[in-house]
């Protein structure tokens, strides 16, 4: 990539470079590469669940519909048992359970702008890219993250529901003994920047001195609560305030597959320039168990008439 | 295909963790005769459920009478091997010890009770306290946590 140029003249090279076959191909190799980096760290979904990489090697076709799944195996049971020397313990026959998670496609707007407009930006293109497709990308991965997150949770009845109007210490112990109390450890915790605010104002007497002076000044500036991991997202559509989830570590929640990569397509016809990009993912949890969530009784931050 | 109802497929709709309760044996399996009967027509199984043998070598599910030459099922007809051959496996003439969820939850079954496979209530054959001259197909061990554990006694 350009590194280095200023803006315009950025605008002006891209451009350029559309008009040749080899050009296209560059470009769309360095758009596809920007793509790459950056979604890696904006998704919450991929930083609790990381993705990994398939072919279609490794993915199994249906016989119903003309998508493709990839199989994943659950953990089989087993146990040991205390015997008098002359006995022998129960046998068991193996029987596995699999469950299956179908891929789908996410893609973003095709956008289209005329080389003449684009060269009247004042900053790189690359930015219009990452700002209306990578991010619409990751969105989608996060708001199917969370539906199937529900689904697991309306199942398994892992949902508290609280009259708390912040989150604290105490309810976070609550959401975590849900994961706990099935033999697993939770591995991280999401919430929305709402609740991260209203954790950073805890008082003295709760927190200790020490550190609600530190916060005071610095804010929460650590990576876990409570020794897990923290993610904190400001995506209060799909985590509203008041929401906090709990998940296992990867192994024992469920599995987020990409098939290939990212692609990104880029084109110009005529003084056009047309681009878009997707994604084939797949993700679920096959450990339903894997999943909690509180839910407080957070008011709306945005006041009414002056008032919350 | 009208409606995807697979649920072990994401979002998947129930605890993969759990384990089998249908029918584990625990005793026998090395020795047990394991034996297909081709099916009845229209004729479909579970795993832990039980097969009557009919007059033309098929089996079907038992009705509510039960009758002595009735089989403990170890691969059921939701396995696409018994689509493929149209018969399904049956453990024949040899007594094993097995916990099985498919009986009769609200009979009275204590230690040593004698059990009869026939036609439950729920749609699925299983074992229940055997009355009168029905046949003996097992024996109570032990019931825990709508677990049954006995003892087969088949022909």
């Amino acid at each position: 990539m350009e590194q280095g140029l200023d803006a315009q003249t950025f605008n002006n090279l891209f451009i350029e470079r559309l008009d040749t076959v080899d050009g296209i191909q560059k470009v769309a190799a360095g758009g596809a590469a920007f793509v790459r980096a950056k979604i890696r760290e904006i998704g919450f979904g991929r930083r609790i669940n990381p993705p990994e990489s398939v072919t279609r090697a490794d993915l199994t076709r249906s016989t119903e519909h003309d998508t493709l799944i990839k199989i994943v195996d659950i953990e089989h049971e087993s146990k040991a048992m205390a015997l008098n020397f002359a006995a022998e313990a129960n046998e068991r026959y193996i029987q596995g359970k699999r469950y299956a998670i179908p891929f789908f496609k996410i893609e973003s707007e095709k956008f289209v702008k005329s080389e003449a407009e684009l060269l009247a930006y004042d900053y790189p293109v690359t930015k219009v890219i990452e700002e209306n497709s990578v991010k619409d990308l990751q969105k989608v991965e996060d708001i199917v993250f969370i539906n199937h997150a529900d689904s697991a949770i309306a199942i398994t009845g892992k949902r508290l529901v609280s009259t708390a109007t912040a989150v604290d210490r105490k309810e976070m112990n609550s959401l975590f003994k849900m994961i706990d109390y099935d033999q697993l450890t939770v591995g991280c915790t999401l919430m929305n920047t709402v609740d991260y605010d209203d954790y950073m104002i805890q008082p003295a007497t709760e927190v200790g001195s020490p550190l609600a002076s530190e916060v005071t000044v610095e804010g929460y500036k650590y990576q876990t609560i409570l020794n897990r991991k923290l993610i904190v997202t400001n995506k209060h559509d799909i985590i509203v305030p008041g929401e906090i989830y709990a998940f296992t570590e990867p192994a024992y929640l469920g599995n987020f597959f990409i098939l290939n990569d990212v692609k990104f397509w880029i084109k110009k016809e005529a003084d056009l320039v047309i681009w878009k990009t997707w994604e084939y993912i797949a993700e679920g949890f096959g450990n339903i168990k894997s999943i909690a969530k509180i839910e407080l009784n957070v008011p709306n931050p945005i006041p009414v008439n002056g008032t919350l | 295909m009208d409606v995807i109802s697979d649920i072990r497929t994401v979002p998947v709709g129930e605890d993969l963790t759990t384990e089998e309760t249908r029918l584990s044996v625990l005793r026998g399996l090395e020795r047990m005769n394991r034996v297909d009967f081709p099916l009845a027509a229209g004729a479909t199984f579970g795993l832990g459920e039980w097969a009557a043998l009919q007059a033309d070598g098929t089996v079907a599910r038992p009705t509510t009478t039960p009758v002595a030459l009735t089989y403990l099922v170890t691969a059921g007809t939701d396995r696409f091997d018994a689509k493929a051959t149209g018969q399904v496996t049956c453990v024949m003439n040899s007594p094993i010890v097995a916990k099985s969820t498919r009986y009769k939850t609200d009979d009275v079954i204590v230690p040593g009770s004698p059990l009869t496979a026939k036609l439950l209530g729920t749609g699925v054959a299983g074992l229940a306290l055997q009355t009168g001259v029905q046949p003996i197909h097992a024996r109570a061990i032990s019931v825990s946590g709508g677990v049954l554990t006995f003892s087969t006694n088949v022909p």
